[in-house]
């Protein structure tokens, strides 16, 4: 059933966040079944961070959407939160085997955080279920990836990721900065996958 | 050096207690056995070995007995004949659970060890292993099994294993006993990565696999019922509806997946979904189209969802839209009831409509007109009316009226109805009306299988509500005896159900019933009135009950009703009237009594009432005296009249008259003077010849020819007795009084005793003494046959002495004797002679 489809990416992807000029003649090869899969788990991760922080980050000025979120960046360096994987626009330099191993690489990543992170949380049910969303679609992200590249990829396991938390204050820093930056690389593989995204006609019986 | 030996003495001697104490710790007899957990049923094989040196046994010879439980088993020895060693088999070991003992019999009997043996079966495999994925916040995978109808006996541990093939991750988890489920962790599966799911059953006698379950989870969860967001119609698409629709929060995700869906809708005023929703496989969560919908009718829409083959969703809410108008077409069922009117000159119409299978209204709004021609001759319309009926007065010469619906978006074209004169013809009796079921009526009638009859029209109202609107009706054609009526019928409420026949050029006369949906006891009971009172009787009526209050059909009225004796009595009163007459009452005796309403539902008591019969007045009294003067004035008259017209039978009856014996023989006699009085009573059995006395007399037992004269001669003497021995008569009352006045004229000697039951003879006829004339012209009883008891079985010498048809008289020498003896038969017979 895995059928490959080759198309073509003609247009030029102006929802992606860092403009690249067209691949000439470049293909893509995808599952659109895969992509679909895909891009439900990557909105259904968008749907539950606010969920996920929401039950775990009880400091009131800790907002996913605030712009107070920029001061936090020393904190970030302190802790030890990596940054998220750059995802661009597929272009002749950002390939899209590129593109989906830095969208594995950045799941990847952004699950291990919260994994480290957890134990120094109250409330981690909703976290667990977004560690587990995020797994899946590493699998599914990394099956696209092997028929790009033909190769078997390494299944996701969960890297530990040595965060410096002092205490509650910075464990819950270090929980919410994971959150906001998942959320914001959640968008970028949102615009990605829209890019791999060929879904057909709608087929209506009535 | 010393210390350094001591010490090691002391370990020595401490090892070698310690290895006694072991020693003596150790079990005196040791039981061996293949396997302390053995299938149910199954033979169970022990040994039982007596340690050397066990002190009971030391120098005797043991005698090894065996014990389950508390039975003892038969053993064998040891293999080696030994007499410390013991053998047991148990055929079938058929407990779940017991204990095996080993006991050795010296002077007394000591157990020296025992094992418990436990039983069972091997677990089966589950079956029917299921997983639905909830989507649902926490997202889990719950599976159910079924253990399987047997009962191990044993302990039975469940493990439910996973396994993501793509991944090479398996996971097993342990079960809780008696728990045939399991909520597999989000962390436990992936929603995309198709997961193979089986549960293990395993005890000590073995295990068992459920076949395993292959799924995706995605794939076996049941989604939230979606929601309709908005129906609309679609712009210049007739008979399409526009659905929006949304998942649930929790699943929005999925929005983009193709889910299957699944519309169901009806008409606003349907009560019944349609039964074939119309199906879209792999559609995203946006609008669908929906068509092939009436115009201008509102649609309930329900939806459900699914993926691939999970179950469905429930059905979402309830949301309706309205398809865009178009103009009405098809023809509407149609009722028309014509009745005349002579003096005007005119038909009376009432014209009913309802939607049929043809008729579509194609708009929400649609009204009616119908053109007709006027009484005064005009055409034009009658009516406008967004009801179902029109009501109306035509020429009697029109012949047909003209129905149109409207609505917004055109008019249909004109519907041609033809006005057939009413016909007084029937086609259908018995009509009944029961009902179906908590909604509907059943109406049967007997059609009378007229050959011109087209069909039947069954028409009902509800008979609380006097709008005309409310009459409903069906049509059914010829063969139809039956229908039944789906409407909202009220229970305890009355409708009127009428059934016409349908002929070619007309409707004949209805058949009309009412009836009820269910029925109950009546909600009032009228007020007794008394309207009369008279001596023993009492007359109480009421008023009819109101329609509304009846409840049903009344079934009957009755009146309890009782004095101060406590009495209960009850009078019913046909149900069609509202009166009873009390009947027998006691005079001037106070009554009580209540009224009771029966329906076919139930019954009602009304309140008690006190009355008092009245005593006989004096006009009652006038009035009686006078009825029975009158009646005995008529009886007088009545009498009188009587005894002028039948003055020689009143005379022959209370003044018989004498013959003169001279003159006259018996048969004249008897013709002539007793007839008139006799043939006065019909009962009384005819007889012409009449005897005054009969008297019986004891014979001799062995009577002959000889002494008969003897006989006579005795008789004659002792005529004066004859009165003491009558007996044997069934008048015997009557004449015993009367012995003293009677003259015997003859005497009959029966050869029997009078205490015999049968004569067993004829009987002896003596002549009397007497030369009195015959004066007795009393009732007499019809004599029988009598015989000569003297000549028992000589017929030629019997004589007879009465109009008894039995008895006829031979001729022979020893009869003329006896006419000599009897001058007065003699002249009878002469007469006889003469007459013939």
């Amino acid at each position: 059933m895995n059928i490959l489809i080759v198309f073509l990416i003609p247009v030029y992807m102006a929802s992606v966040a860092r403009s690249a000029p067209l691949p000439d003649g470049s293909t893509l090869v995808a599952d659109p079944e895969i992509v679909q899969r895909s891009r439900s788990l990557i909105k259904k991760i968008l749907l539950s961070i606010p969920d996920a922080h929401k039950s775990c980050i009880y400091i009131e000025t800790l907002k996913l959407n605030s712009s107070e979120n920029e001061k936090l960046g020393v904190m970030a360096s302190n802790i030890g939160i990596p940054p998220a994987p750059v995802l661009k626009n597929l272009s002749e330099t950002f390939t899209l085997e590129t593109g989906l191993e830095r969208m594995s690489e950045g799941l990847q990543l952004h699950r291990a955080l919260l994994t480290s992170v957890s134990p120094s949380l109250e409330n981690i049910d909703k976290v667990a279920e977004l560690q587990a969303d995020i797994k899946d679609l590493v699998i599914q992200i990394n099956k696209m990836l092997y028929q790009v590249k033909g190769e078997t990829v390494v299944q996701p396991t969960p890297t530990p990721v040595a965060l410096r938390l002092a205490g509650k204050f910075e464990a819950q820093v270090a929980a919410h900065l994971t959150l906001v930056q998942l959320q914001s690389f959640g968008h970028d593989v949102v615009r990605l996958l829209r890019c791999l995204d060929q879904s057909g006609e709608e087929e209506t019986e009535s | 050096m010393i210390a350094t030996w001591v010490s090691v003495i002391v370990m020595l001697v401490a090892f070698v207690d310690g290895a006694r104490d072991e020693d003596d710790k150790q079990p005196p007899a040791k039981i061996q056995m293949s396997s302390s957990v053995v299938l149910l049923g199954s033979p169970v094989t022990a040994n039982c070995t007596i340690r050397d040196d066990f002190a009971l046994a030391v120098g005797q010879a043991a005698h090894i007995e065996w014990h389950l439980g508390d039975h003892f088993l038969p053993s064998s020895p040891g293999a080696n004949e030994s007499s410390r060693v013991s053998q047991v088999v148990i055929p079938s070991f058929n407990h779940t659970r017991a204990f095996l003992t080993c006991s050795v019999r010296a002077s007394t009997s000591q157990v020296l060890g025992g094992v418990e043996i436990r039983a069972g079966y091997p677990p089966v495999a589950p079956q029917n292993l299921s997983c639905q994925t909830n989507l649902t916040t926490p997202n889990t995978l719950t599976c159910r099994w079924d253990p399987g109808q047997q009962e191990t006996h044993l302990p039975t541990i469940y493990t439910l294993h996973t396994e993501i093939r793509d991944r090479n991750e398996n996971h097993s988890y342990d079960l809780q006993p008696g728990v045939h489920h399991y909520v597999i962790p989000r962390s436990g599966f992936s929603f995309f990565l198709e997961i193979g799911v089986y549960v293990k059953a395993a005890n000590e006698l073995g295990q068992a696999t459920s076949a395993p379950l292959l799924l995706e989870p995605v794939s076996a969860a049941k989604f939230d019922a979606p929601t309709i967001t908005n129906i609309e119609a679609v712009s210049r698409k007739f008979g399409c509806l526009k659905l929006h629709w949304s998942l649930s929060r929790h699943q929005v995700w999925l929005q983009d997946y193709r889910l299957n869906l699944e519309v169901r809708c009806k008409t606003a005023d349907s009560n019944q979904w349609n039964p074939q929703p119309v199906l879209m496989s792999r559609a995203k969560t946006k609008p669908v189209d929906l068509c092939r919908l009436l115009n201008g009718t509102r649609y309930n829409m329900q939806l459900r969802i699914r993926y691939r083959q999970s179950p469905w969703s429930e059905w979402s809410g309830v949301r309706s839209g309205v398809t865009l108008e178009s103009a009405p077409t098809g023809r509407p069922n149609l009722w028309m009831k014509v009745s005349r009117d002579e003096m005007h000159e005119q038909l009376n119409i009432h014209l009913f409509w309802k939607p049929s299978k043809q008729f579509h209204a194609n708009s929400q709004n649609v009204s009616y007109t119908v053109m007709a021609q006027k009484p005064s001759g005009e055409k034009g319309m009658v009516c406008s009316t967004t009801g179902n009926y029109c009501s109306f007065q035509t020429s009697i010469k029109a012949k047909k009226v003209y129905l149109r619906a409207v609505n917004a978006a055109g008019k249909s074209p004109p519907i041609e109805v033809w006005i057939h004169q009413p016909k007084a013809v029937s086609a259908l009796s018995r009509v009944s009306v029961v009902p179906q079921d908590d909604q509907s009526l059943l109406v049967q009638w007997k059609s009378l299988f007229s050959p011109s009859v087209t069909g039947f029209v069954v028409e009902w109202k509800p008979l609380l509500n006097t709008d005309i609107s409310s009459t409903q009706f069906e049509m059914t054609d010829r063969n139809q005896t039956s229908l039944i009526l789906t409407d909202n019928f009220e229970p305890y409420k009355p409708y009127g159900i009428s059934v016409y026949p349908r002929f070619k050029d007309g409707i004949g006369l209805p058949q009309t019933v009412n009836a009820y949906l269910r029925q109950k006891a009546p909600s009032m009971v009228p007020k007794i009135t008394i309207k009369k009172n008279w001596q023993s009787h009492v007359e109480l009526t009421w008023d009819e009950i109101p329609l509304d209050k009846r409840n049903g059909i009344i079934k009957s009225y009755k009146v309890f009703y009782w004095n101060e004796k406590g009495v209960v009595k009850v009078a019913n009163a046909d149900p069609k009237e509202s009166k009873v007459v009390l009947t027998n009452l006691d005079d001037v005796s106070l009554y009580q009594a209540f009224l009771m309403v029966s329906t076919f539902g139930g019954s009602l008591n009304g309140s008690t009432i006190t009355f008092e019969t009245e005593p006989f007045d004096a006009f009652s009294v006038l009035m009686i005296a006078s009825a029975s003067l009158v009646g005995l004035l008529l009886s007088i008259i009545f009498f009188v009249l009587s005894c002028s017209s039948k003055h020689k039978r009143m005379k022959g009856r209370f003044w018989p008259v004498v013959p003169d014996p001279a003159n006259s023989s018996i048969k004249r006699w008897t013709s002539e003077s007793t007839q008139d009085s006799y043939l006065a009573s019909d009962s009384e059995e005819p007889n012409p010849v009449y005897l005054s006395h009969l008297s019986f007399l004891d014979l001799p037992v062995k009577p002959s020819k000889e002494n008969h004269d003897d006989l006579w001669l005795n008789s004659s003497e002792n005529s004066s007795d004859l009165g003491e021995s009558i007996c044997g008569s069934p008048f015997l009352p009557v004449y015993s009084g009367s012995n003293s006045d009677s003259v015997p004229y003859a005497t009959v000697v029966f050869s029997d005793p009078c205490s015999s039951p049968t004569p067993s003879g004829p009987p002896v006829y003596l002549r009397s003494e007497s030369t009195q004339p015959l004066l007795e012209s009393e009732e007499s009883f019809t004599p029988k046959c009598y015989q000569n008891a003297a000549n028992v079985g000589k017929l030629t010498e019997q004589c007879f002495f009465g109009s008894s048809h039995d008895c006829i008289a031979e001729e022979g020498k020893d009869l003329k004797i006896l006419w000599d003896d009897f001058p007065l038969l003699r002249a009878l017979a002469i007469n006889d002679s003469e007459i013939d």
